[in-house]
């Protein structure tokens, strides 16, 4: 249960930090969302198609830079980042480090089996959490940096549908609703609780607070309904594209585009 | 059960996009059909519910505890078709916001846990419930086998999505993405999901099912989850909007048409292109851009191999090479026009502050 609460916490907390970033005055803040989710994706291919380690260790140093020259504190980035999915990657890469066959660098006999650790294991090591890494680096850079309705409209560019967005971004706003609930239905019980309830009990008492997480969410689209219909609502839905591409947006967009086409052929000639 | 960027390759991540698609598209349609008016808050705040879902830990029977993805229980409640929505949208958001999962990896992971997941649950829970009382035991019987065999497949799909990796892309002996061959990446996948993470899906849905029934019974009698609500005569929608895409198809099919050249033998590469472009009078500047770019690569071009493209480099990696230099050489110039634009901004702005 405590589990449970503290994942909810940390959820809130993470989205508040998330939007202040998001106000700061830092480079990426001020470029168009849509030139923003372009190079995105011309980066995330970049990193992905890209074999060689040197390659992807600059990808990932021109992402740190671009946090940097955003005024991400570095800390946060790199703790975020380097803490998280890449920490996980290395920590589940480990055994694959014995079953990669290669010339050994450090062997160990231990009677019942051999153990060695081959150059092309460490290799496989080194590019899978450099991949695993730029590739999160990039995407809570973009997160990071974009308020999170500017970077739904920005979908558009990809031609995402409207009726999509609108419900991404409503989604989004009832994530919170709903958590606040069930903290509250949580902590309602906890203070309630003396000694430790049994797994069964338990169990049974999160169902029915998901039950009623769900009768709630019935009665809240019923409401929410009632009252969009109310304001005119009739079923379309409209979006306001109100950005403007400058001409420094179309400039970051064409001089990324060249620096990551840039790195692909020199990964080719790396082969 | 989140598959996270960097595990699999961009081609396994645009496969599993295109395959996930088709449902999306499908069951975009189905909602709006069967809940008119309404579809838009309800799939909303249903997708907050599924995501919400996702955070509850559930003890398991020896000490414990796993988080439920809960498709089956979305598409007993609101139809296959709309746990489809909901599970994507949550899961969306998870790797968006909360870093749960990759974006590149959306499509996969949609796939699994929106998609068979919930399809191959409800299929499941449908075939052992037949006609039973919605408020029967039985229906609660029927969901936990569902739920646990969803939630399974799921799991082996991942496994081999995972373990299909290390097959297709190694280069020179190590591994370029996820290390797990099909042989140690299934069998770990299943370890945990039909022990752990399939109990706790079990019992979730058991247990929520049970609590409907109990108290809710309502809902389960309501097929598509909402009775339809009159729906206003929708407003004629606006001029549509102006068609900006012609420019930058035409350069995109110049610029993957540019290989084609290679399979003329190679060397006739360059002047098949000029030839071709010379004749295009409307698009401008892309002819200059591919001249440049020509003269650029023309020159350390010799005999028939790139210098920077191994010997032994496949056809498709030279088809790459080429399509990435056209690619510098029209951002080039893209570059070239917009400094300029800015630069040139930047000092009409100057001396206007100067003069004034």
């Amino acid at each position: 249960m405590a589990r449970t609460i503290a994942g909810v916490a940390e959820a809130i907390e993470r989205s508040v930090y998330t939007e202040e970033y998001a106000r700061a005055d830092g480079f990426l803040q001020r470029v168009d969302p849509r030139a923003k989710v372009v190079v995105f994706i011309c980066a995330v291919l970049a990193v992905g198609l890209s074999r060689s380690l040197s390659v992807l260790l600059v990808l990932y140093a021109l992402t740190v830079m671009m946090a940097l020259v955003s005024r991400l504190p570095l800390g946060f980035f790199v703790k975020r980042v380097l803490l998280g999915v890449p920490l996980f990657a290395g920590i589940v890469f480990i055994p694959a480090l014995f079953l990669i066959h290669g010339k050994p660098l450090i062997q160990a006999d231990l009677g019942f089996m051999h153990l060695a650790i081959s150059d092309n294991g460490l290799i496989s090591l080194a590019i899978f959490v450099t991949r695993v890494s730029a590739s999160v680096s990039l995407a809570i850079l973009l997160v990071v940096t974009t308020q999170w309705a500017d970077l739904l409209k920005a979908l558009r560019v990809i031609r995402v549908p409207s009726v999509f967005i609108v419900v991404l971004g409503m989604t989004y706003r009832y994530i919170f609703l709903l958590l606040q609930t069930v903290e509250n239905l949580f902590l309602a019980r906890s203070s309630r609780t003396v000694g430790r309830p049994t797994d069964a009990e338990q169990r049974r008492w999160i169902g029915s607070s998901m039950g009623t997480l769900m009768s709630k969410s019935f009665r809240t689209s019923n409401d929410v309904y009632q009252a969009m219909v109310a304001r005119g609502f009739t079923g379309d839905v409209y979006t306001i594209s109100d950005f403007q591409m400058r001409d420094e947006d179309w400039l970051f967009v064409s001089l990324s585009v060249v620096l990551l086409a840039l790195a692909l052929i020199f990964d080719l000639g790396l082969r | 059960m989140h598959i996270p960027d960097g595990y699999i390759s961009p081609e396994t991540a645009i496969v599993m996009y295109g395959a996930a698609a088709p449902f999306w598209y499908v069951a975009g349609r189905k909602i709006k059909r069967l809940m008119s008016g309404q579809t838009v808050p309800l799939l909303a705040i249903f997708s907050a519910f599924s995501f919400t879902i996702m955070m509850f830990n559930v003890p398991i029977p020896g000490g414990t505890t796993a988080h439920a993805v809960g498709g089956t229980l979305a598409a007993i409640i609101l139809g296959p078709w709309a746990a489809i929505v909901t599970v994507s949208v949550a899961l969306v958001i998870q790797a968006l916001f909360f870093g749960d999962g990759g974006i590149t990896a959306i499509g996969a992971n949609c796939f699994n846990m929106a998609v068979i997941l919930p399809m191959v649950g409800y299929a499941s829970y449908w075939l052992i419930a037949r006609r039973s009382e919605p408020l029967s035991r039985r229906r609660l019987i029927a969901a936990g086998i569902g739920s646990y065999i969803g939630i399974n497949a799921s799991a082996l799909l991942v496994g081999f999505e995972l373990g299909i990796q290390p097959i297709f892309w190694t280069s020179n002996g190590h591994a370029l993405y996820a290390p797990y061959p099909l042989s140690q990446a299934i069998p770990a996948m299943m370890l945990a999901h039909l022990t752990i993470a399939g109990a706790a899906e079990a019992i979730a849905t058991v247990f929520v099912l049970a609590y409907v029934q109990r108290t809710h019974p309502e809902l389960l009698f309501r097929r598509g989850g909402m009775a339809a609500a009159p729906v206003a005569t929708p407003v004629p929608p606006v001029a549509p909007v102006r068609r900006k895409w012609v420019l930058p198809l035409i350069v995109a099919v110049i610029v993957l048409a540019v290989p084609l050249g290679l399979l003329a033998n190679g060397s006739a590469w360059g002047e098949w292109n000029a030839e071709t472009l010379g004749q295009r009078k409307d698009v401008g500047y892309v002819p200059s851009g591919l001249q440049k770019y020509e003269s650029i690569w023309h020159a350390p071009f010799s005999g028939y191999s790139m210098p920077w493209v191994p010997n032994n480099a496949t056809f498709f990696e030279n088809a790459l090479a080429y399509i990435l230099a056209a690619v510098v050489g029209i951002g080039l110039i893209f570059v070239v026009v917009f400094a300029l634009r800015v630069l040139s901004k930047r000092l009409a702005t100057e001396q206007s502050s100067v003069s004034t």
